[in-house]
């Protein structure tokens, strides 16, 4: 096996089978890799990250394609277990770099639909690709995104033509390896009047790097779901940008379970009139898990519309983290933009930091911002109680009951029971540490 | 002491303030009792106190329940062992429907999955004893409730979870005259061998639909007099001035 | 937009300029500078080493990456005066020992007005120096100290030296650093255990050399039980080139005591406004931070209260006021340390013209402050379509019984409520002004009086010709 980590990334690389304009491109990002600084604490998005992200092993050998491949019935037990009952469109199965398994509904195919590995569709259909790639997350934007320009190996493509509406979800697993470093990018376009939802889980160890370029031309709807719950040794860090075109709409949900360090930057761009961003998050760090946040809101246009609600909960000596932006550029009247972020801590130890910022150059608008950061209420708790709950049971009923209204707004109820799952495993799990004494 | 809710010489203070002061009271099975007293006296500390409310601290004293003392066990071990309390200000807990914490509730007070059958039925036979809309059923508890309406869904709970001892707090107050009759329609749908209840009230209003077996004043923390239904009665021709006096001179 | 800022400079009534000339002046930050101020004011050796060593420490910090553009400044900070003595020699016991040139500035600043009604004690700043400083028996009979800074340390050095720079060390900023090395000015204030001083003391600060940098260091003590309140406001002529004034203010708030500080700055829109506000408050403790920002080019300002002894309590109350031109960069922190301690900041801003308003604060939750409880509220108020309001407020809780809020609302001048109100035969410029002062009311509701009505005297002002 190749032991070349990505911190040195001409060797691996250059065997990928690729078109060439994407080894230029490739290369000018590995230049850029090269020039430019770590983040540190003092960049403000890194603020509570900086510390975290050194422990995130970068020299662990890179994920490359070894050609695996998989029938439907061998698919690991945990993707199985997630399909089961599911009707969906399409599915990818990635093992490490690996497009392992692939299927389409035969009638999409017929109509254009485009459901892929990105590499694949970058040999296949490179016109589709290229004019799309890098635009929403180009390498420009820091190290890391430099990093997931020219080291991704794997990922997802989705293209819808125009006009074509979907009701049946799009879904794509991602089974990270232990002891690998891998990068995956995916890319999304619908095209006008296009409506789709695409869910992309992430499980699995090792360390992952991800970034989503979403494009919704005029009138396009997406719903997308970033779901990450690896293994509490294992680590993600995420990017993604959503370019909104007029009349777009976009419901978004990112969720960090897994991993030691995790980290999202979740942006939406909205370029037109009448762009809709609504952009949910979940969270839930336990041990000394650090999940980490940062979303922006970036209003480019007059008369468009974004929501962020990012709720977060800390238990044992978990850190959870969100900072986010609204960003209102001159002339972008008439503009609705609100943010909020709420936060439960379950037990002494855990801890929670929220920056929900705002910057605004336009009068006409209605925007607000909401934060808040409490332990669970001792009243409830003590209602629940007399009605015969353990505390345990109450805890894990108070904790639903502070996430359901974000699972609640997001239109994929298998994955927002399988979430409701995972979530109460969490809250039941002994704690880790023993709690310190008051 | 089987069959009874017992309070033996319970002292308890909130925040280092003394409350109840020596309670002595007996609540046998089969029966109803009204716990009546001015402002302040204590009455709704006791109903916590038997609760297990952790913001109050038992100094002395003990609580039998069908004679196993619960004086330290916490509030859940308690309501597995068949007591409720209706609260005066029930809590609001968005994120649980109505429905979903009453089929949780059932399952941590036996253990088991109530049939789902069975459970609506109950949940359908309780919503039409207190005059309802089974629209309840779906909203979040007590999230946007009127005062009323939370006293309401008190009743529901005590309905639907069976307890066999249940101390109502207040459960009358914040009710217009239908909700209050549909609340002593339900109480009274309970009565039986197997039920016991403690109102506690500040008015006789309520006793005029729940006819109690017996009515206790308490006054300062502790419970100075006790009689038949026509204390209850008295008190509200003469108020508490007199009963005071009494007892002051005692 | 040009025009009407003119226009409103012209009718501004605190805009002029006294002829009056300095002794000594000095020009450039160096060793040397600093080794003069100290020599002028006759200080104890500790002292100008304390100035040596803070000097050092400002060449070392960096400046700040992050709020304001500070490129002009940095470029500019040779060229400012470090100290500049007036000619009345020291200060004033009484009004009439008061020059008349500056008698005259005073007078249209309403200060004998202010006088008679409520001072107890003026420590009014003519450029650096104290020049007028009347202390009412009354503060002396309960044992209150009331003077400026310099008296402080020349009467009371045991005391001045065991508080003073204990909460902002020169190392904290680079701006206190500045300050630590030429300090100039500024109030010394004790009140004694369980004295209740009922009325404000209150001392006024004026700028008058151009490319004069100001450096008042301000530091109170409140003793156990005791009660205080000092208002400082400040107005300033205006001058063609950049000025400076980095102030720091240090309030001790001892177990039971209250405390309020009050401050109003009108500076004048070429001057940078760096200043560090800190009080350290202890058990059972209440310190309020009211903080007005209308003037400067660009205001720095964070109000910070340290709580720690348990039940300590905090308010921040803050107005800022920017225009075209003017960046404020105000806010508040709020640093829980200890159980059961509490805290609230309220700020109200508003953006006119190309004006931009920046909230920028920090609630943080030490892993011991149980039950802590903070409440941060934000407004910003737009006025024209290129007004700008930034908020940057953090959060850092590390105990899980803490009870933390945050909320922040973005409006504008309201066209319906103009409307509605011009029905109601109000003309357009009343009813903006009526309507700004509606949004600043639960602040201004807690400034003394004059200083509400002055405050709404400046937002008739500012409001005239600006809708439309």
């Amino acid at each position: 096996m190749m032991t070349v980590s990505a911190l040195d990334l001409e060797t691996p690389l250059s065997a990928l089978d690729e078109p060439a304009w994407l080894k230029e491109e490739r290369e000018a990002a590995r230049a850029l890799f090269a020039r430019l600084p770590w983040p540190t604490a003092k960049d403000e998005s890194w603020r509570y990250a900086a510390g975290r992200l050194k422990s995130v092993p970068f020299d662990w050998p890179l994920a490359l394609p070894r050609g695996k491949t998989l029938q439907k019935e061998e698919l690991p037990e945990a993707v199985r277990e997630r399909l089961k009952g599911a009707e969906y469109a399409g599915l990818l199965v990635f093992l490490g770099a690996d497009l392992a398994y692939a299927e389409l509904d035969g009638d999409l195919k017929e109509k254009g639909v485009l459901f892929t590995g990105l590499l694949e569709a970058a040999r296949r259909h490179p016109e589709r690709v290229r004019e799309s790639l890098y635009r929403a997350v180009p390498a420009k934007d820091g190290k890391l995104p430099a990093l997931m320009a020219a080291a991704w190996t794997h990922g997802a493509f989705l293209y819808l033509p125009k006009g074509l509406e979907e009701p049946r979800p799009f879904f794509a697993f991602f089974l990270h390896e232990e002891g690998t470093l891998s990068v995956g990018r995916t890319l999304a376009v619908l095209e006008e009047g296009a409506r789709a939802s695409y869910v992309e889980e992430h499980l699995g160890e090792g360390a992952h790097l991800a970034a989503s370029e979403l494009f919704l031309r005029p009138a396009a709807h997406l719903v997308h779901a970033h779901v990450q719950t690896q293994g509490e040794k294992s680590y993600h860090l995420y990017r993604q940008r959503a370019l909104l075109e007029k009349d777009t709409g976009l419901r978004d949900l990112t969720v960090n379970l897994g991993a030691d360090f995790a980290r999202a930057e979740v942006g939406s761009e909205l370029l037109g009139p009448g762009a809709d961003s609504e952009m949910l998050g979940v969270y839930f760090a336990a041990g000394r898990q650090h999940h980490d946040h940062d979303t922006l809101q970036h209003h480019k246009s007059p008369q468009a519309r974004s929501d962020v609600y990012y709720k977060g909960v800390a238990k044992d000596e978990g850190t959870i983290v969100y900072q986010g932006l609204i960003r209102l550029e001159p002339g972008a009247q008439k503009t609705d933009a609100y943010q909020t972020n709420r936060n439960l801590l379950l037990n002494r130890g855990a801890r929670a930091e929220s920056v929900p910022k705002l910057e605004i150059a336009a009068n006409d608008v209605r925007c607000s911002h909401g934060s808040s950061i409490a332990p669970i209420d001792e009243e409830e708790l003590f209602y629940l109680r007399t009605r015969g709950f353990s505390k345990e049971s109450a805890e894990n009923l108070l904790v639903a009951a502070f996430l359901e209204d974000v699972l609640g707004r997001i239109p994929l109820k298998d994955l927002a029971d399988h979430l409701a799952r995972v979530i109460e495993e969490k809250v039941f799990r002994e704690p880790l540490l023993a709690e310190k004494g008051r | 002491m089987a069959n009874r809710l017992e309070i033996q010489d319970l002292w308890a203070s909130h925040e280092g303030k003394m409350i109840l002061k020596g309670v002595n009271l007996v609540l046998p099975l089969g029966e109803v009792h009204a716990l009546m007293g001015p402002n302040g006296a204590g009455k709704s500390t006791l109903g916590k106190v038997i609760a297990g409310d952790p913001n109050y601290q038992v100094e002395k004293g003990r609580i039998l329940l069908d004679g196993e003392d619960i004086t330290d066990l916490p509030p859940e071990e308690r309501a597995k062992r068949g007591l409720f309390i209706a609260f005066q200000y029930p809590v609001e807990i968005p994120g649980v429907q109505v429905a979903n914490f009453l089929r949780l509730a059932l399952k941590e007070r036996t253990g088991e999955e109530p049939p789902i059958h069975e459970f609506y039925q109950r949940l359908k036979e309780a919503i039409e004893l207190l005059d309802w809309d089974e629209e309840v059923l779906s909203r979040y508890l007590n999230e946007g409730f009127s005062g009323g309406e939370k006293k309401k869904n008190e009743v529901l709970q005590l309905l639907v979870l069976k307890p066999r001892y249940a101390i109502l707090d207040e459960t009358d107050s914040g009710l217009d005259i239908d909700a209050l009759k549909a609340v002593a329609r339900a109480v009274n749908a309970l009565r039986g061998p197997e039920f016991a209840a403690l109102l506690i009230t500040h008015y006789q209003r309520l006793l005029n639909y729940i006819e109690p077996d017996r009515v206790h004043v308490m006054m300062d923390g502790r419970i100075v007099r006790s009689g038949g239904p026509e204390l209850a009665k008295e008190l509200e021709k003469r108020g508490y001035d007199w009963l005071r006096a009494e007892v002051s001179g005692a | 937009m040009p025009e009407e800022l003119k226009h409103i400079a012209d009718d501004y009534r605190w805009d002029f300029k006294d002829e009056v000339e300095p002794e000594l002046a000095l020009k450039g930050l160096t060793p040397e500078t600093v080794k003069k101020i100290s020599e002028a004011k006759g200080e104890p050796a500790w002292m100008t080493e304390f100035r040596l060593k803070a000097l050092e420490i400002f060449y070392k910090l960096p400046w700040p990456s992050w709020g304001p553009d500070l490129s002009e400044l940095k470029e500019k900070l040779d060229e400012f005066y470090y100290y500049v003595k007036p000619p009345t020699g020291g200060p004033a016991k009484s009004w009439d020992e008061v020059p008349e040139e500056i008698k005259k500035t005073y007078e249209r600043l309403g200060i004998p007005e202010a006088e008679q009604k409520v001072l107890a004690g003026v420590g009014a700043q003519y450029d650096s120096e104290v020049v007028y400083h009347s202390v009412k028996e009354e503060l002396e009979r309960l044992g209150v100290i009331f003077v400026s800074i310099e008296e402080g340390l020349k009467e009371h050095e045991e005391l001045f030296r065991r508080y003073f720079a204990k909460l902002v060390p020169p190392t904290d900023n680079k701006f206190a650093a500045l300050n630590s090395a030429v300090w100039s000015g500024g109030s010394f204030v004790y009140v004694p255990p369980g004295v209740e001083v009922e009325v404000p003391l209150q001392a006024y600060f004026r700028v008058n050399t151009a490319g004069f940098g100001q450096f008042e260091r301000t530091l109170i003590i409140v003793d156990e039980g005791a009660k205080v309140h000092y208002i400082e406001g400040c107005t300033a002529p205006l001058y063609t080139t950049e000025a400076l004034h980095t102030g720091v203010i240090e309030i001790f708030v001892h177990k039971n005591a209250h405390s309020r500080y009050t401050t109003i700055q009108n500076w004048p829109t070429n001057m940078y406004n760096l200043v560090t506000q800190r009080a350290r408050v202890e058990e059972g403790g209440y310190q309020m931070w009211l903080d007005g920002n209308l003037g400067s080019k660009v205001t720095m300002k964070y109000p910070s209260s340290i709580l720690r002894g348990r039940g300590a309590r905090s308010e921040v109350l803050s107005i800022a006021f920017a225009k075209t031109g003017q960046h404020l960069d105000t806010g508040a922190k709020l640093i829980h340390l200890a159980p059961d301690t509490s805290g609230r900041i309220v700020s109200k801003s508003i953006s006119k013209g190309e004006g931009r308003s920046s909230y920028r604060g920090l609630v943080k939750v030490s892993p011991r402050a149980d039950r802590a409880k903070a409440n941060v509220e934000c407004d910003a108020l737009l006025i024209h379509p290129e007004s700008k309001t930034d908020t940057y407020p953090y959060m850092e809780i590390e105990n899980e019984t803490a009870q933390i809020g945050h909320e922040a609302t973005v409006s504008r001048l309201a066209d319906d409520q103009l409307f509605y109100l011009e029905t109601r035969g109000i003309p357009e410029d009343e009813a903006a002004a009526l309507i700004v002062r509606g949004f600043l009311e639960p602040v201004t509701k807690e400034l003394p009086l004059e200083f509400a009505v002055e405050l709404n005297r400046l937002i008739e002002l500012e409001m005239e010709g600006s809708v439309g």
